[in-house]
């Protein structure tokens, strides 16, 4: 969330302080480093520490806030106030005006999560697997019914405080907003390649993930190999490209109106079905396998149609649509707004562009993307 | 041909309105940067006004907001070979705003137009990095002298960062500064303009050379929080470079890790897929307690399960 103020050499961004109060747990969760059978040193944080970390850390502009998490120990509920606490000594002693995102117990009290809510600027639940019969064979303390008892209490909190804040503008009266809670929504994980579920699986779970209880994010962690590892997980971990494949995939789901079986390759002769392509991106995939519905004329076509070009993203397809309105569009506007002509040059005809049909019907045509991706592939091996 | 010098986005606003009302075509000014008054004799504002004329007779002119937060965006933007540039492509723009109507804006394939968007973004990135790097060392000993008089007295607490942004950004962004940090004293310190916080006021003050400020004791805890949130086997440093360039990190604490972390990587990663699996049962062998704890869980889901009110539907 917000600012980057760092990034590591696995070119993540660093945008807060993500630490575990204690990495002791008492759950065996396969894919996980702090799971009990594990040999990891162990280490526990007070209260203090975290509070002082986080308030140093932000005081010098290293962080934009906290996003606590933790291994259960005693009980969901102890572990829970434990965490709840921090963020209630860094609001009410601190005054800390930072973000705080806590990670959520799915089996700590109602209470406790109405508490973690008044405090946290998001919470999140993890759902681990797509499967329940996955969660149940490498995370058996965990419990899928809670977790979707928990998210839906959590969505339902959300909703009620942002419908009270509506109220309250509309009567112009203050004392009708609820009491805060997790203002910035919900989100959750998803383990990637730890089981066997397919592209399309997990796709599914994700749309419903974000429909049932209002999602602002649905993250995919491609599991990557850990110190120690469980002797219960696959041998080799799944490509890093499958999980940023996911991510576009989730992306387009969302906001360019694909449906999840556009997305993945349902043909069943195909060698991995279910499954979104590692060679291009799901979006270029899709247009060579409905390489029918190109090209795609720039200056006539509507704006939908524009945003399935391989390429076209949101911003542009609407810069296109408003620049043909002032003059007709000629193919160097579209490297003058700097659009991947290479890749593009083969969807779209401009008054004066047109390609070649026997390029789009070519037999190795999707051969020409992956000569010129396999240099970009590079950067997830 | 009149000729301007401007210094900052007001000047030229100035001049630019009334060069406007006297239809003066752009062909027909040069703009020049401040430190060339001694070459041209800029043009009095008085000259381009026909007396006969009274202001505002030639009509006013009504300029797209949007236009205006851009060239104000774009007002910031140094040009180190040309640094007059800029302001002739905004009047020129202007012109044909007034001119052609304001669709001339949405010609994103012009080259005015184009340099408009290029000027605003590299505003907004310089801005962006700015916010995301400034770092803050907490000064003990007040008596650095760049620090101003009112901010250093008395107070505990106070903290000192050091950035050379790329463009005139100081001004605009010091406010962001302010909210973020509203409960400290800061003085954030360029060559270009300090701005300074007491937690009551803003204070711009002028550019200062790079001061010696002390390291900070905190950065130790930073960077072993650095090192321990990266992880080896998903080395991506190009990934890094462009999101963090180099040039920052003189900025950051932090960067004297990188170069361990990114030649360890590979072989840590190597030691973490050769070594051997861990039994799962290693801990519940050990110990009855963690068994049984386990144990009531893994019961409590099955049963949770065969009553099958719940499948992988959420209700």
């Amino acid at each position: 969330m917000g600012i980057c103020h760092s990034y590591t050499p696995d070119g993540r961004c660093i945008s807060l302080l993500k630490i575990l109060l204690t990495n002791f747990c008492l759950y065996e969760c396969a894919y996980c480093v702090n799971r009990t059978s594990s040999n990891v040193p162990r280490a526990r944080f007070s209260i203090d520490e975290v509070v002082n970390l986080t308030m140093e850390f932000y005081k010098r502009n290293y962080i934009e806030g906290l996003f606590l998490s933790s291994g259960i120990i005693k009980s969901a509920d102890y572990t829970m106030e434990q965490v709840v606490a921090v963020a209630r000594k860094l609001r009410l002693e601190h005054r800390f005006g930072g973000y705080i995102h806590l990670k959520t117990i799915p089996e700590a009290s109602p209470e406790l999560l109405a508490e973690a809510g008044l405090y946290a600027d998001r919470l999140s639940i993890n759902v681990e697997l797509p499967s329940e019969t996955s969660l149940k064979r490498l995370a058996p303390e965990k419990n899928a019914q809670s977790i979707v008892r928990s998210m839906a209490n959590l969505s339902s909190g959300i909703e009620e405080y942002k419908e009270s804040k509506k109220l309250a503008r509309k009567k112009a009266n203050k004392k009708l907003v609820a009491p805060k809670f997790s203002p910035s929504g919900q989100s959750t994980q998803m383990i990637v390649g730890a089981d066997a579920s397919n592209d399309a699986i997990i796709l599914r779970k994700a749309s419903q993930l974000y429909k049932s209880f209002k999602m602002k994010r649905v993250y995919y962690s491609a599991f990557s190999p850990i110190p120690d590892a469980s002797s219960e997980l696959p041998l080799k971990s799944p490509p890093l490209v499958r999980e940023h494949r996911l991510y576009q995939a989730d992306w387009l789901l969302r906001f360019y109106g694909y449906g999840i079986d556009e997305l993945t390759d349902v043909t069943n002769d195909s060698p991995s079905p279910g499954m979104l392509s590692l060679d291009v991106d799901p979006k270029l995939a899709w247009a060579i396998r409905h390489r029918d519905a190109f090209p795609v004329d720039l200056n006539r076509a509507d704006f939908e149609t524009i945003l399935r070009v391989p390429g076209i993203g949101v911003i542009n397809a609407r810069r296109l649509v408003a620049q043909r309105k002032v003059a007709a569009l000629r193919y160097q506007d579209l490297s003058k707004l700097r659009l991947p002509i290479e890749k593009l040059k083969y969807f779209v005809t401009t008054i004066d562009h047109r390609p070649k049909p026997t390029q789009l019907d070519a037999a190795n045509f999707s051969s020409l993307f992956i000569a010129q991706k396999s240099q970009q592939m590079n950067l997830f091996e | 041909m009149y000729s301007f010098s401007v210094t900052d986005f007001d000047g030229w606003r100035t001049i630019a309105r009334t060069l406007l009302q006297a239809n003066v075509a752009p062909s027909n000014v040069s703009w020049q940067p401040p430190e060339q008054q001694g070459l041209f004799s800029p043009s009095s504002l008085e000259a381009i006004i026909d007396p006969a004329k009274p202001m505002g007779s030639s009509g006013t002119h009504t300029i797209p907001r949007e236009f205006l937060q851009r060239a104000k965006q774009a007002a910031c933007f140094s040009d180190i070979k040309d640094p007059a540039r800029k302001w002739s492509i905004l009047y020129s723009l202007l012109w044909r705003i007034v001119n052609d109507g304001k669709e001339t804006l949405l010609l994103t394939s012009d080259p005015e137009v184009r340099c408009l968007d290029s000027m605003c973004k590299a505003v907004s990135r310089d801005k962006h990095k700015m916010k995301a790097f400034v770092r803050f060392q907490q000064v003990v000993n007040h008596d650095v002298e760049v620090v101003s008089p009112e901010s250093a007295e008395g107070n505990a607490e106070y903290y000192v960062a050091w950035f050379e942004p790329s463009h005139a950004i100081i001004e605009s962004v010091a406010p962001f500064f302010v909210k973020r940090f509203t409960g400290m004293s800061w003085s954030i310190l360029t060559p270009g303009g300090c701005a300074h916080w007491d937690m009551a006021q803003l204070t711009l003050s002028e550019g200062v050379v790079k001061p010696d400020i002390d390291t900070d004791a905190f950065d130790i805890f930073w960077k072993a929080y650095y090192r321990n949130i990266f992880n080896p086997a998903r080395l991506k440093e190009q990934a890094m470079r462009s999101e963090m360039p180099k040039k920052y990190w003189k900025y950051l604490p932090e960067a004297t890790c990188i170069k361990n972390l990114t030649r360890g990587a590979a072989a840590i990663t190597a030691q973490m897929i050769d070594a051997p699996a861990t039994n799962s049962n290693r801990a519940r062998d050990k110990s009855q307690a963690v068994a049984q704890f386990q144990d009531t869980l893994r019961l409590n889901n099955r049963i949770d399960q065969t009553k099958g009110t719940c499948t992988d539907k959420p209700r």
